[in-house]
């Protein structure tokens, strides 16, 4: 606001009446004409710098079981405009996802080029599993690598929902806002260690936190608690009375924060928000996922978490997983034709029993011969009865499994 | 991004053993990329494979599938194939459901697999 309010006044203070000499008309159309065109240019440069800051921050956050994600990015509404924030959500070995939020000094095209440099970077730091004090090490080694100079913050937390801890690294960024399943928000303790780029020799710390179900972590970039005309303190105490009474759909939650925290619909530098919220596995286990093999592996890590959580022990889990992962095998092998095409996993406690079933909207097709045959076998010796119901609209195999000595509710 | 959910790693513990170190998951997700990575690997030279299976924290059929093509490749070679997985693990049971012993030697270290080799 105050930026704007310094062009007005700086226009007014244009010279008042018209040129003295008479060519001058020519000068100042030329002139203007200069002007009109630096402005397209600067426009077509904005733009540009936002069509790639947009196209190299995922729209889709991935699936992760138990976890729910939701992120914005907003570009400033000041001279700042596109300044290199960013945010990403890497899906990790054993059900754990990499959370990264940063802010890349600069401006422009060139922020949003060295941002893509530096997110590529974080994800094959934390694809090869490393620590997150580790991963900002290499980071800050990689920046100084980089042929355009110049410091960047970045936060990361690997999030693991089966042992509900966070594990924090901070390279010069403002801390998270954790919120937890009472409603409380404090912001995450612990140093905040050097930005990226700003020593050769800089060392991280981490800390783990819990995050019991039902707990929410917000990642942020200052835009969202910085202002002109208010101080990071303020901002960020204005952002932990917002944590108080957070939605609980992030989606939603990111929507109140801006909503709330930039009460002009403006962002005065740019912003970037995620949030995660540890959800409680429901009483039955409901979910969609796409007909592909990369399915697989989700169908398996929430059917896992959900046994847990039903007090099912490792050996037992184990096998259900294989059970219910060989009749989504079939389910995507067989049933449809190419395409985009979903089925669905189901999981409910019957008793003292477990009832897993997988439908599909596809017409069953027998196994023929190779894993498919050796897959249906497996089903039969893990489970207690198999039961494969082919109807007209899909085709539903029910597996079923009595489990003693499981947790009583 | 695709997850590639395990990670294969080779070493020639010995002039006459390959061994194929698998760690993560296998699934209808990569089996079949595992299995042609470990089939590029074994020369027909090769005297025997042994696949440690020791880190490998889940396997379905098409796992299962993935080994018996390699004993079928390795057997009309004339080749030795030892698996080795750790006793009363999950992957252990699905293994020897699948009766994977009537086409591999299973083991339950790599040094029992190497001793498998010198028996054979």
């Amino acid at each position: 606001m105050a930026e704007r309010g310094w062009k007005e006044g700086e226009g007014a203070d244009l010279p008042e009446g018209g040129p003295a000499d008479p060519g001058g008309d020519a000068i100042l159309g030329a002139a203007l004409e200069g002007l009109r065109r630096a402005a397209e240019e600067v426009e077509v440069e904005r733009s540009t710098a936002e069509t790639l800051q947009r196209s190299l921050l995922r729209e889709r956050l991935p699936d992760v079981p138990g976890l729910r994600l939701a992120a914005r990015y907003l570009p400033g509404s000041g001279e700042a405009r596109i300044g290199g924030d960013w945010y990403d959500a890497i899906p990790l070995r054993d059900g754990r996802v990499g959370l990264v939020i940063g802010d890349v000094v600069g401006r422009g095209i060139e922020a949003a080029a060295r941002m893509a440099h530096l997110q590529s970077a974080v994800r094959a730091y934390a694809l090869e599993g490393l620590r997150p004090s580790l991963i900002l090490e290499r980071m800050n080694g990689f920046v100084q690598e980089l042929e355009s100079r110049g410091t960047a913050t970045l936060l990361l937390a690997i999030v693991d929902p089966d042992a509900e801890t966070v594990r924090l690294a901070s390279a010069g960024h403002p801390p998270p806002l954790i919120v937890d399943p009472d409603g409380n928000s404090s912001y995450a303790e612990g140093p905040a260690g050097n930005p990226l780029g700003a020593s050769l020799f800089p060392s991280y710390d981490e800390t783990v936190m819990a995050m019991p179900t039902g707990s929410a972590l917000v990642l942020y970039t200052d835009g969202i608690v910085e202002r002109p005309d208010q101080t990071l303190d303020v901002g960020m105490g204005i952002l932990a009375d917002l944590g108080l009474s957070l939605p609980d759909e992030p989606d939603e939650a990111c929507r109140v924060l801006l909503d709330r925290l930039l009460s002009d619909g403006l962002a005065h530098d740019d912003v970037a928000l995620l949030i995660a919220r540890l959800d409680a596995p429901p009483l039955t286990l409901d979910l969609v996922v796409p007909a592909d093999p990369t399915s697989l592996v989700s169908v398996r890590r929430g059917l896992g978490r959900w046994l847990s959580a039903m007090g099912v022990g490792d050996a037992d889990a184990y096998e259900l997983q294989v059970a219910c992962g060989e009749a989504c095998a079939n389910a995507i092998a067989h049933a449809y034709p190419p395409g985009d095409a979903h089925f669905a996993v189901r999981a409910v406690r019957e008793g003292s029993d477990l009832l897993i079933e997988v439908g599909d909207f596809g017409a069953w097709r027998p196994p023929r011969g190779g894993s498919g045959g050796r897959g249906l076998a497996l089903i039969e010796q893990l489970t207690d009865s198999l039961d494969i119901d082919r109807g007209i609209a899909g085709t539903t195999v029910r597996m079923r499994r009595k489990m003693e000595g499981m947790a009583q509710t | 991004m695709r997850d590639r959910l395990a990670e294969v790693g080779f070493s020639e513990v010995r002039a006459d053993a390959i061994v194929a170190s698998v760690s993560g998951d296998i699934d209808g997700s990569n089996a079949a990329e595992l299995r042609r990575a470990v089939a590029e690997r074994v020369p027909s030279t090769a005297r025997s494979l042994i696949m440690d299976l020791t880190e490998t924290t889940y396997i379905d059929s098409t796992g299962v599938e993935l080994l018996f093509e390699l004993a079928r490749r390795l057997s009309a070679r004339r080749q030795i194939f030892t698996v080795v997985v750790p006793k009363g693990s999950g992957v252990r049971k699905v293994l020897e459901l699948c009766d994977i012993g009537s086409v591999a030697i299973l083991v339950e270290s790599q040094g029992d697999g190497l001793q498998a080799v010198d028996a054979a």
